[in-house]
């Protein structure tokens, strides 16, 4: 774990240091397709990173401790003045009690969503860790160059 | 000299001592939590556990924090509460909670989101593209950075200064000696008047270098000035061994307006300064400024320059500028200029000067020029004329020169360019009794393509470029220049090959003479951008012989250092030409230190280099 430097410095005891204790966000993602091979997550990148829908969301959390649930919300507008309302969530269970985890991925297909900008937010424990926004794209044919 | 100098040092260090502690900035941004990371490489801090922050009236807590320090913009997250204690109202406090709370400035303002089913967007309206754009960084990315700090408690101000409690800086990922108390960031100068050590380097041209910044901030005089002092005679570098290089600019005040700007330098190793003293004032009608320049140097006399401009503003085309040099000794110019502005596109600059020179030779000249500039949506015109009489001599210089350019026209779906350009060139200089006129119109054009896909995921991509060049005193001729190129690009691997031919024809009389050479490229290429990139190429000359071969490759390895190669080998003598290959190291984007070996030394090298 980091932070742990086994020795003592100016007069601060190893219980005192810095230590990550919270679990956080190491990597977004979204891609045309992924697939568990062997344990390893094998991913496929849409050409031009063009996001259409469906796609397939892939999350790394790093520093989890004990069992915790994930959820995975995405938002749309329905109109172009109005508020964003939820349109996806997946729900994902993870980890046991008493075990520690560097890190744990998370991968899922999204469906449904319509092109334009939406807001997704990831909770762990019904807590946010993380927001952001992306755009798909239309499902017609991208455009020639 | 010396004596002065190391009395000059002892008397700074002696101020450095008496200065520190600084008086500590307000603490106004105050951070506690089980675990936060600083990254000095992207000036960004991320804390996570038990988060509380305090500023102000405000006691916010949270899980998460991501801030971006030098824009002093950020972000938290979890189960966000927040408390605004209002000490003039005894009747409590104001709460609220959500899931986001956006923050900017030092007090912060907020801007607070909710996601339940809906998304709430609470707060200061000016924050919102903060809630759209606002850049997270993870700890996994800030701890690239050759320097990073965890710690669990810091306190920001508004000079961007941090002081952390319970610190372990981390040198290039490794952990060094943990530090109750740390100031992890110095932050901006402080706007009062004050002296401190600003670095210490070292370079080729001032060897050992230590910077002190001397800041004056007073009612009647302003002013930022560089004291260096530099040790060249440890390194066995030329003389000066040693000196203070003090520079610097400022002004003095009243509360309204500026009375007098200087700037100043000093070097004690060659014992020369330069001083330049300026007044300048804009008024309803006019502006104008006065300024003075001394400048001298050991065993050379001074050199003392007066200067004088006035700029009618207000006239409707036209901003007039007549500006007097003096050296006091005799040497003096008048200069007349102004702008020409009639037509929004269309730019005319005129300007007359006479300059009388009287030092070790006389000279006195008298020039007119004026340049044209003009731009449409189809063509650009630029044109300059000048004329220059030597008044002693009576001898005459002329230059004019236009060059028409076309607006590139697209053609083929866009696919094929086309660039049209013209030029005329005139000149007449004195040749004995008579002048020497040289007239040399000319046009290029020339012909680009982006390329044409062939069958087999291979791209053609021609080019063809014509310059014809009449000359009156010399031949005319004529350029041709063709380029195919035939390119392959799979993944990250890109190979071209590229066929060039440049001829030259010069009519004579009713012959045309004329030759031409060719050459082949093939270059290989494999590039994965910000990681790695290698190129190999090999050039074949005229006859067809492979002439040389080069290759350059670049890694990108971790905590910023990079690995360099070149490679040039003549095949025809079966030698290197050039051998280098190296490390490279930029420390806080100032620094760059180098190490490596060169065939052209024949040696390794360590080189330090400052941007």
């Amino acid at each position: 774990m980091v932070g742990i430097t086994g020795f003592y410095g100016c007069g601060l005891k190893r219980a005192v240091l810095p230590v990550v204790s919270y679990p956080y966000i190491s990597n977004v993602e979204f891609l045309k397709e992924v697939r568990n091979v062997d344990g390893k997550p094998r991913k496929k990148k849409f050409k031009n990173n063009r996001i259409l829908s469906p796609f397939y969301f892939f999350i790394k959390i790093k520093d989890i401790e004990n069992s915790g649930e994930l959820r995975v919300v995405f938002y749309e507008k329905p109109s172009e003045k109005g508020k964003e309302v939820k349109a996806v969530e997946k729900h994902f269970q993870c980890g046991e009690e008493g075990k520690y985890y560097e890190y744990i991925l998370f991968f899922d297909t999204i469906e449904g969503l319509s092109a334009g900008v939406h807001t997704y937010a990831f909770f762990f424990n019904d807590k946010l860790i993380y927001e952001g926004k992306m755009t798909v794209e239309t499902v017609e044919e991208e455009p020639q160059r | 000299m010396e004596k002065y100098i190391k009395y000059l040092c002892l008397n700074l260090i002696l101020l450095i001592i008496a200065s520190i502690p600084v008086v500590g900035a307000e603490a106004d941004l105050r951070l506690k939590g089980d675990y936060f990371l600083y990254s000095d490489d992207h000036d960004y801090l991320y804390g996570g556990g038990n988060i509380s922050l305090k500023s102000g009236d405000y006691t916010i807590r949270a899980d998460t924090v991501y801030m971006n320090i030098e824009l002093q913009t950020g972000l938290l997250y979890g189960n966000v509460q927040a408390i605004k204690s209002t000490k003039s109202d005894k009747s409590g406090s104001e709460t609220f909670s959500c899931d986001a709370l956006f923050f900017k400035g030092i007090p912060p303002r907020f801007l607070r989101v909710s996601y339940g089913d809906e998304i709430a967007v609470t707060g200061d309206n000016d924050l919102l593209t903060l809630y759209s754009l606002f850049d997270k960084k993870s700890p996994d990315m800030l701890k690239t950075s050759s320097l990073y700090f965890e710690f669990k408690e810091c306190t920001v101000d508004k000079n961007k200064k941090i002081r952390a409690k319970i610190v372990i800086p981390y040198m290039m990922g490794l952990p060094t000696v943990p530090l109750s108390k740390f100031t992890i960031k110095r932050g901006e100068w402080a706007e009062k008047t004050m002296l401190a050590f600003n670095s210490i380097n070292y370079s080729g041209i001032d060897g050992l270098s230590l910077g002190f910044l001397l800041r004056l901030r007073e009612k009647a005089a302003a002013g930022d000035y560089d004291i260096k002092l530099y040790e060249r005679g440890l390194f066995k570098m030329e003389d000066p061994k040693r000196g203070v290089l003090f520079s610097g600019q400022g002004k003095f005040k009243t509360e309204k307006k500026e009375l007098l700007n200087y700037t100043l330098l000093y070097n004690s190793g060659k014992q020369s300064y330069n001083l330049k003293l300026v007044h300048r004032n804009n008024l309803k009608l006019f502006g104008y400024a006065f300024s003075q320049l001394f400048s001298g140097q050991e065993n050379r006399s001074l050199f003392s320059e007066f200067s004088a401009e006035v700029s009618i503003n207000r006239l409707k085309y036209i901003v007039p500028k007549f500006q007097v040099t003096h050296d006091w000794k005799g040497s003096v110019s008048y200069q007349v200029s102004t702008p020409v502005n009639i037509l929004k596109n269309l730019n005319l600059q005129l300007n007359w000067q006479r300059r009388i020179l009287e030092s070790t030779y006389h000279s006195d000249t008298a020039d007119f020029g004026a340049s044209f500039n003009f731009l449409s949506s189809f063509f650009s015109l630029a044109s300059n004329y000048n004329f220059s009489k030597n008044l002693l001599e009576s001898a005459i210089r002329k230059n004019f020169s236009v060059n028409l350019r076309m607006k590139p026209i697209l053609l083929l779906m866009d696919n094929v360019t086309l660039d049209v350009s013209s030029f005329y060139m005139f000149s007449s200089l004195p040749l004995g009794n008579s002048n020497m006129t040289r007239i040399s119109p000319g046009v290029d054009i020339s012909l680009r393509s982006a390329g044409v896909e062939i069958p087999l995921g291979f791209k053609i991509v021609p080019g063809f470029r014509l310059n014809h060049l009449w000359d009156n005193r010399e031949d005319n001729y004529t350029d041709f220049n063709y380029l195919v190129s035939l390119q392959r690009e799979i993944g990250y691997f890109r190979a071209s090959v590229d066929y060039t031919t440049a001829s030259r024809y010069l009519a004579t009389d009713f012959w045309i003479e004329g030759n031409n050479r060719k050459n082949i490229n093939l270059s290989f290429e494999y590039k994965k951008p910000d990681y790695y990139s290698f190129l190999m190429r090999y050039y074949w000359n005229n006859n067809m012989v492979l002439e040389n071969s080069s290759f350059t490759g670049l890694v990108q390895l971790p905590y910023d250092l990079k690995f360099s190669s070149f490679l040039l080998y003549y095949n025809r003598e079966k030698r290197f030409q050039t051998v280098e290959v190296f490390i490279e190291k930029t420390f806080k984007k100032k620094l760059k230190i180098q190490g490596g070996y060169s065939l052209a030394l024949k040696r390794f090298f360590i080189k330090f280099l400052n941007f």
